[in-house]
């Protein structure tokens, strides 16, 4: 039931808002990892109440993913930069989050870093969260 | 030492100059990169040779390239010979995948 939730939660935000094309240097502020070499667009934004989520990678089954370094940059052109790190259950949460629009980039060492856009809103639902799968770096 | 490397041709990326990559620049890359591996011995990152000075005293080297930068360089001399790639994207350099470009 549980699982089922979660991908409801995962369609839901990932099914709002356009896509976006980026490139490298719209993620210049934010930490790059030594062997970082591709930067994955995640294709739809995270529409959300609050910052939190879940990060794994595919090793077979997915399997949660530790000390990954998640940051977003805004609201909209404010180049603050927030930042958290996910357990070792995978999860992460980013406390006092304004309303808006930020971009995001979750890094680890070994991994292709993911970026995208996340949508802060009070509109809604409080089950939706963020979930990202990192593939292993080449 | 072994490597192997695929190439997607549905995936499309762009260097940090916003300049599409061409799937040979990819090849050229990771080929260089795998043969860096394979015949260097050598690791993905840059990485520091560690020498055993005398017993057990250990010595940490000067840095060394590691099989990606290595990979790098021979793009840039590749780039050198073959004026007409100066404005194709440079597959070793920071990339982004985006689903739309």
């Amino acid at each position: 039931m549980k699982a089922i939730c979660l991908i409801t939660a995962l369609i839901t935000t990932t099914a709002l808002g356009a896509a976006q094309n980026y490139t490298i240097a719209d993620f210049a502020d934010f930490t790059k990892s030594p062997t970082e070499h591709v930067l994955n667009v995640v294709e739809k934004p995270f529409k959300v109440r609050s910052v939190s989520g879940l990060i794994e990678f595919r090793n077979g089954p997915l399997e949660p993913l530790a000390n990954v370094l998640f940051e977003i940059q805004g609201p909209g052109t404010d180049r603050r930069l927030r930042r958290g790190t996910t357990d070792e259950h995978g999860r992460f949460k980013i406390g006092g989050v304004p309303v808006g629009t930020y971009k995001f980039k979750a890094t680890l060492n070994g991994y292709q870093s993911s970026v995208g856009k996340i949508i802060v809103s009070k509109d809604v639902d409080k089950a939706n969260t963020i979930r990202i799968e990192m593939l292993i770096g080449n | 030492m072994a490597d192997q490397v695929t190439i997607n041709p549905n995936e499309h990326y762009k260097d940090s100059k916003g300049r599409p990559v061409s799937e040979s620049s990819l090849a050229f890359h990771e080929l260089a990169e795998a043969y860096a591996k394979i015949d260097g011995g050598k690791a993905y990152g840059d990485y520091n040779q560690i020498n055993v000075v005398s017993g057990t005293t250990l010595q940490i080297g000067p840095p060394q390239q590691g099989a990606h930068d290595e990979a790098v360089q021979r793009e840039f001399k590749l780039r050198g010979q073959r004026p007409n790639l100066q404005n194709s994207g440079r597959a070793g350099d920071q990339l982004i995948r985006d689903p739309h470009n």
